[in-house]
């Protein structure tokens, strides 16, 4: 009997080995191999155009890859991109790095210079939530060393590959401040902080503040504060050390770009009154970098305008910014998102999130190419 | 030998029958462990179903100055509560939270113009299309002359002109288009209704528009027809994920609805307005 079962077994065995084999192969197929490449540079004939990328919560590595080759291609030498705190330093000290490095590694291969926005509080820096429920951007001033910490080894470990970072995102509003009552004073000490470990990592690193939100909100609104009101709070608190260049972002909602600053309206040009505050607090000399700007053009907002009015506001605001020896960046929100939203948001991107370029892709690359030899 | 081959087969047996129960194990326990439909329960309890709306995209969803509810949206939501003996009413919600009222239990439905995520599938669902808005070709020519998908373009002819939006999603089907068909030529308007008074003026051969932008501008031009869909883009309500009996009925009134013609009616007056 022995002899007889010994090959049935075997027989058996080997057919369900390779039964489980072939449903593994087919459940789990794998990522696309995807390298480096060679090094690429951008060919341009505007150096500040940049975008916002949104990789962030992209998970294929062909798609980061992909995303960062068309924003090559389209002629725009800088990236803004999002490396959330809560993603990477995942428990005290315990840190998750591959996604950051996927991203930056195929940024510099692709010749784009990366600035990293740095925010987005973890579980375990924030309160208990059986004590007081708070979203991922509370953070309390027990935990600002915590930030300095990560900040800290972020630089540490990219210091050879970064020059520029962003302390946190529009903390003039609500939302972006832990839904609580704006207050610039403590997004300036939580800016010390950062400023202080950042330069103890790389005394080279460029270390970007504000990052503010353009918003007529005033003093005492549940949703968030005036910008050019928060820019002034935080040099009145004594800002102008803690920092060596302001993100700005510059919306232009419904008006083109030959529409004049004025306080009581968001538009592009903003961003004027808001280095007319650094002029007037004696820091005029360091620069602005518009980290996000652009127009929509959902037909289901009310904010949006049409899409030929966003092509050429778009092109323009290029145009404008190259003149402006003020104006380092101009990063045009969003290049993509990982998944479309299906709602007005859709709108703001530059190709879909299946990767195929819109019409303003198009055009922008023709703008930004033309005349130049790649 | 016999043994042998026996033992085998019951051993084939064995395995096939933990196979089939480890496949069948799902719908198992999902017969044990069926989810309470909420918000049937309450709609059946009410007699009213509770329609989340935002009211900012005519002609689906408009609010007048007196808090009343109109467009197309509204007509259907009332006339699917009709047909199944109850009441809607609607509650007003920001779009980007035209989901979460139906999380939260603040609805019972959302009918806002919405496309179909397939992101959302599980967690939400949604009834059948009630209407398509994806891009679509509108030409003078008759319909035996429509292209096909091979490398033509429309009325197999070797050069075609398509008029569309400048920037917009007709404008992005169109340079796709353009890419796979040998000889067709964009031309570019300010406007969807100038890309069709543009195939009606004899200008171009044809244009791409939005399926509402065509709804609503071709009884304008009566020698314009819609001659292929480019892209699609349905309209559908959306429930939460466990609201199967009520994803049942409003679907059932649908079915019931574009039978008999109402849907196609209700749609078609206010486009005209």
């Amino acid at each position: 009997m022995s002899v007889l079962h010994r090959p049935v077994r075997f027989d058996l065995a080997l057919r369900v080995a390779l039964l489980l084999i072939f449903v593994l192969a087919v459940e789990w197929p794998g990522e696309p191999l995807v390298a480096l490449g060679p090094p690429q540079i951008v060919t341009t004939n505007n150096p500040k155009a940049g975008v916002h990328t949104r990789l962030t919560d992209e998970g294929a590595l062909w798609k980061i890859q992909r995303n960062l080759q068309l924003v090559r291609e389209m002629g725009a030498p800088w990236i803004v991109e999002f490396f959330p705190w809560a993603y990477i330093e995942y428990s005290q000290n315990a840190f998750d790095w591959w996604h950051t490095d996927q991203v930056i590694d195929h940024a510099r291969a692709q010749g784009l210079t990366v600035i990293a926005r740095l925010g987005l509080v973890p579980a375990w820096a924030r309160p208990d939530p059986r004590e007081q429920e708070t979203t991922f951007n509370f953070i309390d001033p027990d935990h600002y060393d915590d930030f300095g910490d990560f900040v800290y080894a972020f630089i540490d470990r990219y210091k050879d590959r970064l020059d520029h970072i962003i302390i946190w995102n529009e903390p003039n509003l609500s939302f972006e401040w832990g839904l609580r009552p704006v207050d610039a004073a403590a997004y300036l000490e939580l800016l010390k902080v950062a400023y202080r470990r950042a330069k103890e990592a790389d005394p080279n690193i460029i270390v970007l503040a504000g990052a503010l939100a353009p918003t007529l909100e005033p003093e005492g609104s549940p949703a968030g504060l005036n910008d050019l009101i928060y820019l002034q709070q935080m040099y009145d608190a004594g800002a102008k050390d803690y920092f060596d260049a302001l993100s700005a972002h510059a919306y232009g909602i419904l008006a083109p770009i030959d529409e004049a600053p004025d306080p009581s309206r968001v538009n592009f040009r903003r961003i004027e009154l808001l280095r007319d505050i650094m002029q007037r607090n004696g820091d005029g000399d360091k620069p602005v970098y518009i980290t996000e700007a652009g127009w929509n053009d959902s037909p289901r907002w009310n904010q949006a305008v049409t899409p030929a009015q966003r092509i050429e506001n778009t092109l323009q605001a290029l145009d404008w910014v190259k003149d402006r020896d003020w104006i380092k960046v101009l990063a045009l929100w969003v290049f993509s998102y990982p998944q479309a939203t299906r709602t007005f948001a859709d709108n703001w991107t530059f190709v879909t999130d299946d990767l195929r370029p819109k019409p303003i892709y198009a055009e922008v690359q023709k703008q930004l190419t033309a005349n130049e030899q790649p | 030998m016999i043994t042998a081959r026996r033992s085998r087969l019951t051993q084939y047996a064995v395995l096939g029958v933990v196979a089939l129960s480890i496949l069948l194990l799902p719908d198992l326990i999902g017969l044990f462990n069926q989810p309470v439909d909420e918000a049937w329960a309450s709609v059946e309890q009410a007699g009213v179903i509770r329609f989340a709306i935002n009211p900012t995209y005519m002609p689906f969803d408009g609010l007048g100055s007196h808090g009343d509810f109109f467009g197309i949206d509204v007509d259907i939501a009332h006339e699917i509560a009709r047909r199944l003996g109850k009441r809607a009413e609607f509650v007003s919600a920001g779009y980007d939270s035209l989901y979460d009222v139906l999380r939260v239990g603040q609805a019972d439905a959302t009918i806002s113009a919405l496309p179909i995520d397939p992101g959302k599938f599980g967690l939400w669902a949604y009834s059948d299309p009630y209407f398509e808005a994806g891009q679509v070709m509108i030409s003078r020519l008759p319909k035996s002359l429509r292209s096909t998908p091979q490398r033509s373009g429309v009325g197999e002819t070797s050069e075609v002109s398509l008029a569309v939006e400048y920037g917009s999603d007709a404008d992005a089907a169109a340079r796709h288009l353009a890419r796979r068909r040998a000889g067709v030529a964009i031309k570019y308007t300010q406007s969807a209704a100038d890309a069709l008074k543009a195939v009606d003026n004899g200008w171009v051969d044809a244009a791409i528009v939005d399926g509402v932008s065509a709804q609503q501008l071709l009884p304008e031009y009566p020698a314009l027809q819609i001659i292929e869909r480019v892209t699609s883009d349905p309209y559908a309500i959306a429930l939460w994920g466990e609201s199967t009996q009520l994803r049942a009925a409003i679907n059932a009134k649908l079915a019931e609805m574009k039978q008999d013609g109402t849907l196609q009616r209700i749609v078609e007056e206010w486009m005209r307005k």
